[in-house]
């Protein structure tokens, strides 16, 4: 592949390059770029949209299947102008109360046994762990009483905080705070991570290209 | 010994500070394009053999024995729930797994809870198409793969995947009727039809990763499920590495390294990974230099 000959691989380096600029500083390039992405994100998202949801309900419509109307007036009734002293304002909150009740119903017994159930069981089980031959694998065990120690310490931390409570449930509550103190710096490195690769690969892909034209 | 660290410090925070930067930096550069991949310069062709040190861990290995032991001819489904923002990290895993999958011939259906979903899957079976080792002379859309196309909702098209699928595979992404374009589908009727689920994901939704959601609306229908994360996700995604939800987690660039390298040697990852190790070792030495510099500006003052 000659880069010179696709317009496209030679648009997007140059693009990353004008991005690249914003390092440095505001330029009108980068506004550019900035701009252009936002829009052709927008229209992205606009056509994944229309033919993925809007172009098949309507067919459905069409088709008969009449139920599906329900949704489509819900929808339009989320465009009611706010006017409290009209009574038929107050239908606007209909679809948003059918909204948020469908995801608390889906989410919350997601969210209970995700969130509580197992991931308090995975913290404590096995809490000594053995090998084949019957042996303590200590390591294991280690992190499971950290785990335990962990979980505990930051539910005392969270519920605790507000309130004067014993010397011991303060201490134990300082442990916690410092256990999210990890947990907030590992996902920090982990996203900066992230970042590095996607800068990374987006430096392979001008070498790439610059590689296949010289 | 106090004194010593002090009187570097010192003796840094004199220097300027690019004068220390760029040298390292240099060096970065040099290693990659010198001695990583001496192919940039027109007069050394060959490339340099990178070795990759890193031995997969037990859950690494419960996931390559989870897909070598699918059997073949059967069929999967892909969560690609990722857009371009984890491509570097998460395509290349995807190809190598398309890979692996188009050699023992099993059917693979796309589907996606974000927007962006559909253009990496289409990228990744594109990148294994075009790796020299991809197997099948034919990987025709509709016979060895397919894809349904963007299911809105987050965790209620979750709910929808595992639990109402008849609905979800009426029509894949060119709006073609699966029963009639789509060989692949037929027989496929409910999610327990297939033999695993992959979700590759950079992201969560409302707060719940896509496959625990997933997993949590199954109702104990037993199918193997493997989540390959990218590195900003694996917070969210490892407290529930030891639970049911997951078979098998593949998470990071570190695991999605040895991963890539163990199911299929022939995509070369190691060269990534080894410029990637040099580079956070940069972003450590900047680290610690500037506090060894903030240490001797603080004595001075």
């Amino acid at each position: 592949m000659n880069i010179f000959g696709n317009l496209g691989a030679l648009t997007a380096v140059l693009l990353t390059l004008v991005v690249f600029s914003g390092f440095f500083r505001q330029n009108p390039l980068y506004r550019f770029a900035e701009s252009l992405f936002i829009g052709v994100s927008a229209g992205y998202f606009a056509v994944i949209w229309y033919f993925s949801i809007i172009k098949p309900t309507f067919q459905s419509a069409l088709h008969g299947d009449l139920l599906i109307l329900i949704p489509l007036i819900a929808g339009l009734l989320l465009f009611i102008p706010s006017n409290s002293a009209r009574l038929y304002s107050r239908f606007r909150f209909l679809p948003a109360a059918f909204i948020v009740i469908i995801t608390l119903a889906v989410n919350i017994p997601i969210y209970f046994n995700a969130f509580l159930k197992e991931m308090i069981r995975t913290s404590v089980i096995p809490l000594f762990a053995f090998d084949s031959n019957g042996n303590l694998q200590i390591d294991v065990t280690i992190n499971s009483l950290l785990s335990i120690l962990a979980v505990t310490s930051t539910l005392m931390f969270l519920v605790a905080r507000h309130r004067r409570h014993s010397n011991f449930i303060y201490r134990t509550g300082e442990i916690g705070r410092f256990y999210i103190l990890v947990a907030i710096g590992s996902a920090f490195a982990y996203t900066l991570l992230s970042r590095l690769i996607l800068f990374m690969g987006k430096i392979e892909f001008i070498i790439n290209a610059a590689k296949i034209r010289f | 010994m106090k004194n010593f660290i002090r009187n570097v410090s010192y003796f840094l925070s004199q220097i300027p500070r690019w004068g220390l930067i760029i040298p390292i930096l240099a060096a970065i550069l040099f290693r990659y394009f010198m001695i990583e991949n001496p192919q940039i310069i027109p007069e050394q062709k060959a490339e340099k053999e990178v070795e990759f040190h890193i031995a997969p861990t037990e859950q690494d290995m419960k996931v390559l024995e989870i897909i070598n032991s699918l059997p073949r001819n059967s069929k999967v489904l892909i969560l690609v729930n990722y857009g371009p923002e984890s491509r570097y990290e998460l395509e290349t895993a995807m190809s190598a797994l398309i890979v692996s999958l188009a050699e023992k011939n099993i059917g693979i259906a796309f589907a996606t809870m974000i927007p962006n979903g559909i253009e990496s899957a289409f990228m990744a079976v594109e990148k294994s198409i075009e790796n020299g080792s991809f197997g099948k002379e034919r990987f025709v859309y509709g016979h060895e793969y397919t894809h349904l196309g963007f299911i809105v909702g987050g965790s209620i098209a979750s709910y929808l995947i595992a639990n109402n699928f008849s609905e979800v595979r009426e029509r894949d992404i060119f709006d073609g009727i699966t029963d009639i374009r789509q060989p692949l589908m037929k027989g496929i009727n409910e999610i327990s039809d297939f033999s695993a689920v992959f979700e590759f994901s950079s992201q969560t939704f409302d707060g719940i990763p896509g496959l625990v959601s997933f997993a949590a609306t199954l109702h104990e229908k037993e199918i193997p499920k493997i989540a390959f994360c990218s590195s900003d996700m694996l917070p969210a995604y490892i407290p529930f590495q030891n639970s049911y939800y997951f078979d098998g987690l593949v998470g990071g660039f570190r695991s999605l390294s040895v991963f890539i390298h163990e199911i299929h040697p022939s995509i070369k990852i190691e060269r990534q990974y080894s410029t990637l190790s040099a580079i956070l070792f940069y972003i450590i030495g900047l680290v610690v230099f500037a506090n060894f510099v903030n240490l001797g500006k603080k004595d001075k003052r």
